[in-house]
């Protein structure tokens, strides 16, 4: 099936290719300041914390697991969108305290039942040979 | 130095910064080889990239995007385009705001891959841009997709219904049939709007605003050369503009930074209390912003915009009148918003607004939240 996705999918640059490749391995790298005093993580990848402005970074793993923080289910996805009708679009709260843009792939049959705060987990999904995007299961 | 008037020796660049490769860079994104170029300027200058409150970005990426990315977050800044000379330009417009006191450390940046690009947006393939690599691949699309969660959390978070915003919208409707170029006058009720076309749940066609042709300008001068014009001037009692993460990473999706911040500023700028408003024009480009904004400029708390708008308290009659020509939703939303809300401010102050005039308008607010919802910006004016 992966040779017939459509979709939008990403193309890494230098700031983000930690993150895709990671991805690929299963597993979810953030870049984490490294300052003692910040030590902030922070998402989308950037070359410079965007808190306390130190380029002393680092690539760091997180388990990916966090909770429900908005949702919508969008009837009006982009043009030439294929992979269904209408897709539960979603912002996921990781316990590092970043949020992150992703789709839920075990909604309910009625999605506007969902409550938001719910526990979620991470789901790699593969959906071309070079491309595994972030997307997240109701626990 | 009397007001209005930049005197020569009164400013200086006091650092300057370039990245250590250029010309052939594939390895750099546009936006981390304008990071070296300012961490070096900053370090020249012995300043802390938090010490910049004025920024100015013109070519490549806007200044909402590299603001973002840096983690700079002026209470100035301009990426005005005015071709390829707008580097330059824009150490004039720094200046200026310097000496307007909208900023007081100014950065200057520019920044453009122009041969190892496109990596900042614009046409062509997006799918290296942060939002096609990280909104897109999800069939997040348009505002409206991004506004159906901040609705949906809203009601989910204060126990409110889509009714409520429903009723605004109503209410724009209802200014609207009273203005005769008025896009959409047809009658509308709130069981209307909640029975519409459903964009992203649960926002519906009539929560978001059109994109229609509209124009509009106004003219700004001294007070003192107002004085001899042809009609009673409307002063600028305030102005502020500030910055946050966009919508798409914001750290609370329910009060943004940037609106909490205009109201801090304007109000005791301009030198007036929240009562003595007699008109909010605000920007209902997607039905949750108007709510966001009115509590965020410190008219309601938290949670409580709905009930504060509720029973047609800005519609036509009612006692917080708010979005007087119908808004960008029943009046004209062309991408860009705003000036038609001043000229219509500007209106009926005074007291040129016919069936719409408000009675005792004396001053008036408009506010509008946008580039990505990166920034809000506020005037107060008065015909006093």
């Amino acid at each position: 099936m992966t040779s017939e996705y459509t979709n939008p999918v990403p193309t890494p640059t230098p700031d983000t290719q930690n993150f895709w490749d990671g991805l690929k391995e299963q597993t979810i790298q953030l870049k984490r300041c490294l300052e003692n005093e910040c030590g902030r993580f922070h998402h989308f990848p950037r070359s410079i914390c965007p808190y306390c402005h130190s380029t002393n970074l680092e690539w760091t793993p997180v388990s990916g697991n966090g909770t429900l923080y908005a949702f919508s289910v969008n009837h009006r996805p982009p043009r030439g969108w294929t992979e269904n009708e209408a897709p539960v679009i979603a912002i996921v709260e990781l316990e590092e305290g970043i949020k992150l843009y992703t789709n839920l792939v075990n909604p309910p049959e009625d999605p506007t039942t969902i409550k938001i705060g719910v526990p979620v987990e991470p789901v790699f999904d593969k959906v071309t040979n070079e491309v595994t995007l972030l997307r997240y299961r109701l626990k | 130095m009397s007001a209005g008037t930049i005197n020569r020796g009164e400013f200086a660049i006091v650092g300057v910064g370039e990245p250590d490769t250029q010309n052939r860079v594939p390895e750099k994104t546009e936006l981390s080889m304008g990071t070296e170029a300012l961490l070096k300027a900053a370090d020249d200058a012995g300043i802390a990239i938090k010490d910049i409150d004025g920024w100015f970005v013109p070519g490549g990426p806007s200044p909402n995007q590299a603001g973002e990315y840096v983690g700079v977050f002026p209470s100035y800044a301009d990426g005005g385009n005015v071709g390829a000379v707008s580097p330059i330009a824009m150490v004039g417009h720094a200046m200026a705001a310097i000496n307007a006191g909208y900023c007081s450390v100014a950065a200057v940046l520019h920044t453009q891959l122009s041969r190892s690009g496109p990596r900042g947006g614009g046409g062509g393939d997006t799918s290296s841009t942060i939002g096609g690599q990280f909104i897109a691949p999800y069939g997040i699309e348009g505002e409206y997709s991004r506004h159906g969660m901040v609705a949906n959390r809203y009601n989910q978070t204060y126990g409110t219904e889509m009714s409520g915003f429903a009723e605004l919208a109503v209410s724009n409707r209802k200014w609207a049939q009273l203005h005769p170029r008025a896009a959409y006058t047809d009658p509308m009720t709130v069981e209307d709007v909640l029975n519409a076309r459903i964009l992203s749940w649960p926002i519906t066609l009539p929560m978001v605003c059109p994109v229609l042709d509209n124009a509009s300008a106004i003219i700004i001068t001294s007070a003192d050369r107002a004085k001899d014009m042809n009609k009673k001037p409307v002063s600028i009692l305030g102005f502020t503009q500030e910055f946050e993460m966009s919508i798409d990473f914001k750290e609370d999706l329910l009060d943004w930074e940037m609106i909490r911040k205009s109201g801090e500023k304007l109000f005791p700028m301009a030198g007036v209390s929240h009562n003595d408003i007699d008109l909010v024009q605000t920007h209902d480009c997607f039905i949750p912003v108007p709510i966001l904004e009115v509590e965020g400029l410190g008219f309601c708390e938290k949670g409580e915009g709905l009930a504060f708008v509720a029973d047609g308290r800005t519609a036509p009659g009612g006692d917080f009148p708010m979005n007087t020509n119908g808004g960008g939703l029943s009046y004209s939303h062309s991408g860009s918003f705003g000036l038609a809300s001043i000229c219509d401010t500007v209106e009926q102050l005074r007291g040129e607004s016919g069936p719409r005039q408000i009675t005792d308008a004396n001053i008036g607010l408009v506010t509008g939240s946008g580039g990505g919802f990166t920034t809000n910006t506020s005037i107060i004016l008065t015909n006093q």
